[in-house]
């Protein structure tokens, strides 16, 4: 990223009513600019303004502070802060409005590649990550920074590294609670968190298992005691009829109910699946079903959907020449066919339409379900009672009376046995919810319920499988960037130790002064302290490291940078910064000009601009002489 | 791609250290992560890269 800062321009902030600043000449930005101006004209509020149009913080201002910008002694409503800047040689302005009243500000961003000036600040995604607050007091140099870089318990030194090169987007990722942590836990199929709580799924599972088995075979011993019983039933039946048989007197009549019986029965079994196959056509059951889909029927009867009509029709007549007509088919004509060919159905909705017509003009006439067959099988049902109680009578008249009795009762015992045994079968198979749920069934009463409850700890065990191999490779990927993250940070540091040592070597001559280590500050060798000057030194030797090691160019703009060093070190630092920065803005008061300021008077791409109070006006000058003579009442 | 240099040889150090596959894609997921330009569908992609069986 190549950034340079073109213009300052104020509107009613502090001293500042009407103000702008040029960096530039000939669209060319100057290398220096020395900007002097007294105490509280607007240094520090410059380079805050500054600050907020890079790092997209000025919305989060707190109120009290937009409002202390309001110029003093004023009725000013809104005040206005512009940046131009060029961002890959891509000019932009950006505009921070600011609201006196409300105590809030606004962005407003003029980016040629958005199509002109829009709400919000928007630099262009390429750029918007690299500009966070960390980032931005790096280059637009807070100079409390300076001290925080040196101080044992502030980690300001390893926070502009991992700033620099984002690193700290990558801890964002691996740290507890980051965002693999929380992918993770949204994909997570199962709430089973541990290998205990596996392993008791595992048991339930096992368990359920042999309990199906057990079901299963307590199943197969019920199907065969029904067909036990089902033989038995049948032996004696035969045998009763033997019986019967053996006496002349009543064998025809025997004969006679017994076929009758048999005959009956056949005849309910098939009304009974006639009635069945009646009652799956559903204009049967209800006369207002069967009434309106009649109606149905006839209504569409009288629809006419001739294939020539149909959507396709259209289509194909907009790809010919000329219509039916004889009129040729133009691109206008060609559009306005098929807009309307919309209003015809296709051929598909065609001919579902027209099986729908079939069916219902083919539906039977409607069937009295209780007439045609409930009657009849009431009927036949009276009759084969009426016929048993005849057998019973002549039973009683036999001479193998007691006989008949015997098996009769063995028949009625075998016959509730049964009930019995299917009843118990059908708590064990049946799949009907509502029985279920009548009889209060249980995974370990059903065979049904059992299957379905194994299946649910089946997917329960195959998704905690899956949950357990996601988790174990998001902790190795954590642990893999994370040591990414530390040795790429030990690799940086080292390079950066060795040049800034080198740098601070060259600013501070006549000091021996070298940092041994970089850890989450600069550690120094064997020094107690060292003064504000050399703070600040070692500040600029550090960052200028930084930013000459990165793909960025940016531009260093600072406040009074040279008050606190002595006259060799301003010097110094005066003739290494243009070495270390493309675009260097630095803001001074008039005392800074001996030893710092003045080293710039013989070089050429430099501003030399004084920026003065007289009365309640602020006047702007660009020479170089009256940079040189100014003096501030200060 | 703007991953630097010495990340870059960090990054291909570690990975065939874990015997891990995939490493230019990982460079590109890392170069998306320090951008703050990834996606979660990359980050569970390269959750899924990681082979478990190589230590």
């Amino acid at each position: 990223m190549k950034l340079d800062i073109r213009r300052i321009t104020y509107k009613n902030i502090r001293e500042m009513k009407d103000l702008t600043i040029n960096l530039e000449e000939s669209d060319k930005i100057k290398h220096i600019s020395v900007i002097q101006m007294p105490n509280g004209i607007g240094k520090t509020t410059t380079m805050e303004l500054i600050r907020y149009c890079l790092d997209n913080n000025a919305e989060n201002v707190r109120p009290e502070i937009v409002k202390s910008f309001k110029p003093p002694k004023s009725d000013f409503l809104n005040g206005e802060f512009q940046l131009l800047v060029s961002i890959d040689n891509q000019i932009m302005n950006i505009k921070l409005l600011l609201d006196y009243e409300n105590g809030h500000i606004l962005y407003r961003t003029n980016n040629p590649k958005k199509g002109g000036e829009i709400d919000g600040l928007d630099l262009g995604d390429a750029i918007a990550p690299w500009l966070r607050s960390n980032f931005v007091r790096l280059f637009i140099f807070d100079g409390e920074l300076a001290g925080e870089l040196l101080e044992a318990d502030n980690t300001s030194a390893e926070n502009a590294i991992r700033a620099l090169y984002h690193l700290d987007n990558l801890k964002a990722i691996y740290e507890d609670d980051g965002t693999i942590d929380k992918i993770i836990n949204q994909r997570m199929l199962s709430n089973i968190k541990t290998e205990q709580g596996k392993k008791n799924i595992e048991t339930k599972l096992r368990n359920a298992r042999e309990k199906k088995n057990h079901i299963e075979q307590e199943i197969s011993s019920l199907k065969s005691s029904i067909d036990s019983i089902n033989s038995q039933m049948k032996a004696a039946i035969k045998k009763r009829n033997d019986y019967r048989a053996e006496d002349a007197r009543f064998i025809e009549k025997y004969q006679e109910l017994i076929s009758t019986n048999q005959l009956l029965e056949e005849q309910i079994k098939e009304l009974s699946e006639k009635l069945l196959e009646a009652m799956r056509s559903p204009h049967n059951l209800s006369t207002v079903f069967s009434d309106n889909l009649r109606n149905l029927g006839d209504q569409m009867g009288k629809l006419k959907l001739p294939k020539t009509q149909s959507m396709e029709f259209f289509i194909e007549l907009s790809e010919s020449i000329e219509c039916v007509c004889g009129r040729p088919i133009g691109e206008t004509e060609k559009q306005i066919i098929l807009e309307n060919s919309k209003n015809y159905l296709s051929e598909d909705n065609i001919g579902i339409i027209n099986i729908i017509k079939t069916h219902i003009r083919n539906l039977s006439e409607k069937v009295d379900l209780e007439e045609e067959y409930i009657n009849k099988i009431k009927e036949k049902n009276r009759n084969i009672r009426t016929n048993e109680r005849r057998i019973s009578i002549l039973d009683r008249k036999t001479k193998n009376k007691e006989k008949i009795d015997e098996l009769t009762q063995k028949i009625a015992d075998l016959t509730s046995s049964k009930q019995d045994t299917t009843e118990l079968l059908k708590l064990y198979t049946t799949n009907k919810k509502e029985e279920q749920e009548l009889y209060k069934l249980g995974w370990e009463d059903n065979l049904n319920l059992c299957e379905s409850y194994i299946a649910g700890l089946e997917s329960q065990i195959a998704m905690t499988e899956q949950d357990f191999i996601l988790r174990s490779k998001s902790k190795k990927l954590k642990k893999i960037l994370s040591e990414i993250d530390s040795k790429s940070m030990e690799k940086l540091k080292t390079n950066i130790l060795l040049n800034t040592n080198d740098k601070i070597k060259k600013i501070l001559k006549r000091n021996e002064i070298n940092i041994s280590r970089i850890g989450s500050h600069l550690v120094l060798d064997d020094r107690e302290g060292v003064s504000e000057g050399q703070k600040l030194s070692i500040a600029y030797a550090f960052l200028s490291t930084l930013f000459s090691q990165s793909p960025h160019e940016l531009p260093f703009v600072v406040d009074t940078p040279a008050a606190p060093l002595d006259l060799a070190v301003r010097r110094e630092v005066a003739e290494t910064l243009p070495q270390l920065f493309k675009q260097i803005i630095v803001f001074i008061t008039s005392s800074e000009r001996d030893g710092f300021a003045n080293q710039f008077y013989t070089y050429d791409n430099c501003n030399f601009i004084t920026i003065r109070k007289e009365g309640i006006n602020l006047l702007q000058d660009n020479s170089l002489e009256f940079f040189k003579n100014f003096q501030s009442e200060e | 791609m703007s991953v630097d240099k010495n990340i870059r040889d960090v990054i291909e150090e570690t990975l065939n250290n874990y015997k891990q596959p995939f490493i230019e894609e990982f460079i590109t997921f890392i170069d998306h992560v320090l951008l703050d330009a990834y996606t979660d569908d990359e980050v569970l992609d390269r959750i899924n890269s990681i082979d478990l069986n190589e230590e």
